[in-house]
């Protein structure tokens, strides 16, 4: 009730205080706005001095606007749009066919291709290739069949040291028990006298393992 | 935006919205050619409106170019709710503020041209005839649009759309996704700033009191 009374006393009562250069730029620039607006509106037609002030703006306003349409207006009829426009259309249609087209590789120095690579080089990496080539496939078979380890008999053969550990020894022991025999019997006769001394320092690999034990 | 212009508007929307849907379907040529008639009706707003952030025409050819280039790669992305032309505008300024900054860029590195040295490159440039009132024209149109350059991007945008190009509040607002009060003020302080720096031209004297008059005797 007493709002309502307050807006109506505000509406109708003319401005005390003459309205600011805002509320005046405001009625020139967006005359369909706010309650404010009509209010300088009532103001203005009682006012004479606001009046004047709202003259001068609204002026100074058309002139600026009419001065830059008339510079434009100049300028843009120079500007020859049809040109422009088929520019414009002509830049659409690469765009087309940039979309609808292959992309081509951007053209830089002399790209390398094999035939420009000289006769030597060309064997050399067929070789090359043909070499890995049947490196692998070789690997492959022998990877695909392997044979078992296990019914293969190991036989160690010392020719140089004539004796009873020179004969040959068959074992039908699995493959890392045996590696550790021929080992041992390898490093239970030193070939080399020098170093008999850091053999005899070294403990045997059997009697670590019988000591974890 | 006045009456006359709504009809033309929602035509072009719905033109905007058959090429998006033939972009859609790989019919690149075919939206090429219907693209044509959007350029047609929009070409010339979108060089005046380069032009008032440019003031080159060269530059504003090329703007205008690009902007139009970047609207065809774009379209598939135009929502059906904005209006063509409003978000076609939006394309144009930001495009022009792009250049703005390049512009910026590189004549860090070069010797700065006065303003009036630059109206009267811009003249020859155009290669009119130089009698005494084009040239006085020239240089009061040079002030004009310096002072218009001399405002933050912001409101000199505002101005342009608003008090130039005849675009409502709420328009403006749209196209710069701000809020109408938002506008309101950019507006304002546009004017005021533009006032204050052309207090002393003559020549918006005379414009003043030539206004003045027609109003009183209206």
């Amino acid at each position: 009730m007493i709002g309502s009374i307050c807006d109506a006393i505000r509406r109708h009562l003319p401005f005390v205080i003459h309205p600011s250069e805002q509320l005046l730029l405001e009625a020139v620039l967006d005359p369909t706005g706010s309650d404010a607006c009509d209010r300088t509106e009532t103001h203005l037609v009682e006012c004479q001095s606001c009046a004047n002030r709202f003259n001068e703006l609204q002026a100074f306003v058309d002139g600026v606007n009419a001065e830059t349409a008339l510079s434009l207006d100049e300028t843009v009829s120079t500007v020859p749009l049809s040109t422009q426009r088929e520019r414009i259309m002509r830049r659409v249609e690469i765009d087309t066919r940039r979309h609808s087209a292959r992309v081509l590789r951007f053209p830089g120095g002399v790209i390398p291709t094999f035939a420009t690579v000289n006769r030597a080089r060309r064997w050399f990496i067929a070789t090359a290739a043909a070499g890995i080539l049947v490196g692998v496939t070789i690997g492959q078979l022998v990877h695909l069949h392997p044979e078992p380890a296990t019914n293969i008999p190991l036989t160690v053969t010392r020719t140089p040291n004539p004796g009873p550990l020179s004969s040959t020894v068959t074992s039908t022991l699995a493959p890392d028990e045996q590696f550790m025999e021929e080992l041992e019997l390898a490093l239970a006769n030193p070939r080399i006298s020098e170093l008999a001394a850091l053999d005899e320092m070294t403990p045997r690999i059997r009697e670590v393992a019988i000591n974890i034990r | 935006m006045s009456g006359q212009r709504a009809p033309n508007i929602e035509a072009d929307t719905k033109l905007a919205q058959e090429i998006k849907s033939l972009l859609a379907r790989g019919e690149r040529e075919a939206a090429g050619k219907r693209f044509e008639a959007l350029v047609e009706r929009h070409q010339r707003r979108a060089t005046r409106i380069a032009y008032y952030y440019l003031r080159n025409t060269s530059e504003t050819d090329e703007v205008v170019q690009d902007a139009f280039l970047k609207t065809f790669l774009h379209l598939p992305s135009f929502r059906e709710e904005l209006l063509f032309e409003l978000w076609f505008t939006r394309i144009v300024v930001n495009t022009c503020l792009d250049r703005l900054k390049a512009r910026a860029r590189r004549n860090r590195w070069l010797v700065p041209i006065s303003d009036s040295n630059y109206a009267i490159a811009e003249q020859h440039q155009t290669s009119t005839p130089s009698p005494e009132a084009s040239l006085l024209m020239h240089e009061r149109h040079a002030r004009l649009s310096a002072a218009i350059a001399h405002l933050p991007d912001r409101q000199r945008t505002v101005v342009i759309l608003n008090q130039f190009e005849g675009y409502s509040i709420r328009e403006v607002g749209t196209m710069l996704k701000l809020q109408d009060p938002t506008v309101r003020v950019h507006l304002f302080r546009a004017i005021r700033t533009l006032r204050k720096r052309l207090r002393r031209e003559r020549w918006l004297i005379d414009n003043r009191t030539l206004c003045k008059s027609k109003a009183r005797q209206g």
